[in-house]
């Protein structure tokens, strides 16, 4: 959209006006973060969390950063009010063999609809001073429905799975394979 | 905080359309049944916090460290 004015200006040779204005329209999409420099943000790919998640729930729209390394089992929720903000996830499956956790109908149906490929599991991970302490959240992962772009904290039913599951020795073992 | 006593079977009405029964009591434990509109989540008050402690707990973590398992 905004390429069309540039070049209609430009061919004005009102050069100095045209990219004032492409810049402005580029910088909408950019954000200077804490952890990971400036990023730029594709409007599709953002996350809507309704309300939130526990402790942050003016925090509504996160953007997914992956890792470099494609064979990292983590990848990063960045907020887009706060740009300091950001959670680092783990694929739950990948850290806990036989991981199948059950939400509650009422939670998921505010995600709107999809079928079940639709849809990402991703825990948050805290990393304490102690690597060795690293630990992720199991019973109320971050579910995304890819589809609508819309996520939430839900609390997985049952009492299957600890909020503090220890998982740096499984890294371990994931790495060595 | 609103304390009120109920008895057995009684029950306190929140809002429009929460309902909190008491189903029955043993000894120091009370069971409640709570009737609430499906949107509206319910959660055991420890678990919630728990829950709100390590989202903070993770948003304070260093990043870099993750590279020490490299």
């Amino acid at each position: 959209m905004y390429h069309k004015w540039y070049i209609l200006l430009l061919l004005r040779l009102d050069f100095k006006l045209a990219k004032a204005i492409y810049r402005e329209e580029v910088d909408k999409m950019k954000l200077v973060t804490s952890n990971f420099g400036e990023i730029n943000i594709p409007d599709d790919n953002i996350i809507n969390f309704e309300k939130g998640i526990p402790g942050f729930e003016t925090n509504t729209k996160y953007v997914i950063i992956n890792d470099e390394d494609k064979n990292s089992p983590f990848c990063w929720l960045q907020s887009i009010e706060d740009p300091g903000l950001a959670f680092t996830l783990v694929n739950p499956y990948l850290v806990h063999e036989g991981y199948n956790p059950k939400f509650p109908t009422s939670q998921m149906e505010k995600l709107g609809e999809g079928s079940q490929e639709d849809y990402s599991v991703l825990s948050i991970v805290i990393i304490p001073d102690d690597i060795k302490e690293i630990r992720t959240n199991l019973m109320a992962p971050i579910v995304i429905n890819l589809k609508t772009r819309k996520a939430a904290q839900i609390v997985t039913e049952g009492d299957n799975y600890p909020v503090k599951y220890y998982i740096f020795k499984q890294l371990e073992k994931n790495k060595a394979k | 905080m609103l304390a009120l006593t109920r008895k057995k079977d009684e029950s306190i009405i929140i809002g429009d359309n929460i309902e909190v029964k008491i189903l029955g009591i043993e000894g120091d434990r009370v069971r409640l049944g709570i009737e609430a509109p499906r949107e509206v989540t319910i959660h055991r008050q420890e678990v919630y916090e728990q829950i709100q402690e390590e989202n903070k707990a993770a948003s304070k973590s260093v990043i870099d460290k993750l590279k020490s398992l490299r």
